[in-house]
């Protein structure tokens, strides 16, 4: 009997500390904050946020990318799940952040590790390719009534323009909308207090590029 | 009374057949030894076997390190995208300072 309470106790006492290690080395949330690159304007990074790390992880990047200046569109400060972040000019993007914690083993033995998937889209973003498809002939249309809208413009006057104007306008938030797209999917491991730099950009060329600096925040606040 | 160990020995049918001939047993026992010395050693059969298996576990083990290397190099490295709609190379480095870099090209993209 004595035997059975002290396997008991140490069971306890072990499952105690296992918690209580799993506990001190869990993730607080995610900082997200997202950046606008350009290869034109004055070099610099005004009204980056002050945060050392954040900033240090830019300058580690900085020589990477080709953009001259940063200008940040949104911080968030993200659990996990999904938020909507605001972008360059009306743009709105979606962001996931989902994180699992890794469990500790032989092929990774650092504690606290995170297993993260980042998501980033244009709000309204095709869920397949066949929605893209369709979409992509419903944007031809689309630009071939704006561009006959356009053409009539220097004819029209008064309530008409104004109208053919705002008809305009209306076409393109629909453009924008259909052609909204899915524009980073990535998986990877990161370590609490860690900033990781996740961006997208055209294949060649493009002047801007839309830089994300992803934080996973420690439980402790670092 | 005769116990069990007496029982047996009375019916032990060796016990009752003849010595074997001095010549016979000289000549099976010359057979045998002929035979035994025509064999090849065991051992010489046995040995190589755990070094085959050796050899085979290093160079297992030197794959796999040489792969894991490989996967969790720090060095620039490109891995395909996940699948998406619209076709996208991802490219994921690290920079000196240690900040891990993962970027995603679209064939499209206006900002």
């Amino acid at each position: 009997m004595p035997m059975l309470k002290m396997i008991s106790a140490t069971t306890m006492v072990a499952l105690l500390g296992a918690t209580v290690a799993h506990a001190q080395a869990r993730y607080n949330g995610f900082s997200v904050v997202l950046l606008l690159g350009e290869t034109q304007g004055a070099a610099g990074g005004d009204g980056l946020p002050p945060a050392p790390a954040l900033r240090k992880a830019l300058a580690d990047v900085k020589d990477f990318l080709p953009y001259r200046s940063y200008k940040v569109l949104d911080t968030q400060w993200q659990r996990s799940g999904s938020t909507r972040m605001k972008g360059f000019d009306d743009q709105e993007y979606d962001v996931d952040v989902i994180a699992d914690e890794i469990v500790p083993n032989p092929f990774h033995p650092k504690e606290g590790m995170l297993n993260v998937i980042f998501k980033l889209e244009e709000v309204g973003a095709a869920m397949n390719a066949s929605e893209e498809y369709g979409r992509a002939i419903q944007v031809a249309e689309m630009e071939k009534q704006r561009a006959s809208l356009v053409a009539q413009l220097p004819n029209a006057q008064g309530t008409m323009l104004q109208e053919q104007k705002a008809r305009i306008e209306r076409l393109d938030k629909q453009i924008r909308l259909a052609r909204a797209r899915k524009l980073i999917e990535s998986k990877f491991e990161m370590a609490p207090g860690e900033t990781v730099v996740v961006g997208t950009s055209k294949i060649r060329g493009g002047d801007k590029g839309l830089v994300v600096l992803l934080t996973a925040v420690a439980a402790g606040g670092k | 009374m005769k116990d069990l160990n007496q029982l047996l020995r009375d019916g032990d049918p060796l016990a009752r057949e003849g010595q074997l001939d001095a010549e016979d047993a000289r000549m099976i026992r010359r057979r045998v030894l002929a035979e035994a010395k025509s064999q090849p050693t065991t051992a010489a059969a046995w040995w190589p076997r755990p070094l085959a298996v050796a050899a085979a576990l290093a160079a297992c083990l030197l794959v796999a390190i040489t792969i894991g290397g490989r996967l969790f190099s720090d060095e620039a490295r490109v891995v395909p995208s996940a699948s998406q709609a619209t076709p996208a190379r991802q490219m994921q480095f690290a920079a000196p300072g240690g900040t891990r870099i993962i970027w995603t090209f679209h064939q499209e993209l206006d900002l």
